[in-house]
């Protein structure tokens, strides 16, 4: 473990210096990398848990989640799914371009995608509309006929928790990539040091992954009416 | 412009036709099948996500050791609890809210034991 050594290269862009605790910025860059993993590990066990408890229920009730997850919209599941995807892209793109120092075009990319989350929320709003205005609103306003309905109930219950709590975490994320973004666009990541950055990549990929399995859990079942 | 790494935007390329793939099988009338296919196919997103998306493929062993750690407790969480479940005698089980609601005025109105203040 050597001090950091101050590197004078250029007098125009100061050369970005490692938080005096690191060798230099390859391991400040790892560090942040292992945190991070630290962090998405302790956030799979809190989704994890939830998906746990929608397996038993859905072997409880096969019939009630079948008869519930088609009242889902899967047109704004669908879509919504392709704008997290598609976002996620641009955060890739975007650490990608700041690598080659292109700031301003990665500064836009992850603004684009944080815009991306924001229509993302928008449709996940409309969606809890439509489902208020169907009465499939569990504790609130929910009827569901038919001998489906408790576990039906049990799905939306599911539901419900499961898309809030993801939708905190892509709230936190648009407000974590907007600040990112404007710290891209002055040039605070173009060099050798990217910490911040990618790691704020790594916590948007991550919600993306979380709903990737959302989708399937939430908007496919029963569609083939078996 | 720029352009994207090819990578990327062949991941970007395969996530978007497996979401396609995911939503036409289930429709399709495949029993159980339908399950596992949805499960998979997510299952293939997340890894593409991960892997190239999150640069786990670029990553030192010590960074996918704490990655996979996530895994492993998410592994052992659902193993034990399912020992819970599987060994239950009834499970869901049958229980009415009526019922509930009657267990829970016997419950409010029969005389407790123990000395309470007594």
């Amino acid at each position: 473990m050597g001090i950091p050594r101050r590197r004078s290269r250029s007098r125009k862009m100061p050369e970005a210096q490692p938080a005096f605790q690191f060798a230099d910025l390859r391991q400040e860059h790892e560090v942040a990398q292992l945190g991070m993993w630290a962090f998405l590990s302790s956030e799979m066990l809190l989704f994890g848990g939830l998906f746990f408890a929608y397996f038993v229920y859905r072997l409880g009730y096969p019939s009630g989640f079948a008869a519930a997850a088609v009242h889902t919209r899967i047109a704004i599941g669908a879509a919504n799914t392709a704008i997290l995807l598609t976002s996620s892209f641009a955060v890739a793109w975007a650490t990608a371009a700041a690598a080659l120092g292109q700031s301003r075009f990665a500064a836009g990319l992850l603004r684009a995608a944080a815009l991306m989350g924001l229509v993302f929320l928008a449709l996940k709003g409309l969606e809890y509309a439509l489902e208020y205005r169907e009465h499939l609103v569990p504790g609130i306003d929910f009827s569901f006929a038919g001998e489906n309905a408790r576990g039906a109930e049990l799905f939306f219950v599911f539901y419900f928790i499961a898309t809030a709590l993801h939708g905190v975490h892509v709230s936190v994320g648009i407000a974590v990539l907007a600040v990112i973004a404007r710290q891209t666009a002055r040039s605070a990541y173009s060099g050798s040091y990217q910490a911040p950055l990618r790691v704020a990549a790594l916590y948007w990929h991550f919600v993306d992954a979380v709903w990737v399995v959302l989708f399937a859990l939430i908007y496919l079942p029963g569609r083939s009416g078996v | 412009m720029p352009r994207p790494p090819a990578a990327l935007v062949w991941s970007w390329a395969g996530l978007l036709a497996l979401l396609a793939l995911t939503v036409g099988l289930a429709y399709q009338p495949l029993g159980s099948l339908n399950t596992v296919a949805a499960l998979t196919i997510a299952t293939i997103k997340v890894l593409i996500i991960a892997t190239i998306f999150m640069e786990l493929r670029e990553r030192r062993p010590l960074v996918l050791g704490f990655a996979l750690a996530g895994l492993l407790w998410l592994f052992i969480m659902f193993w034990l609890a399912s020992v819970d479940f599987r060994s239950r005698p009834g499970f869901p089980p049958p229980v009415r809210v009526a019922d509930i609601w009657q267990s829970a005025a016997a419950f409010s109105t029969s005389p407790r034991k123990g000395g309470e203040g007594a």
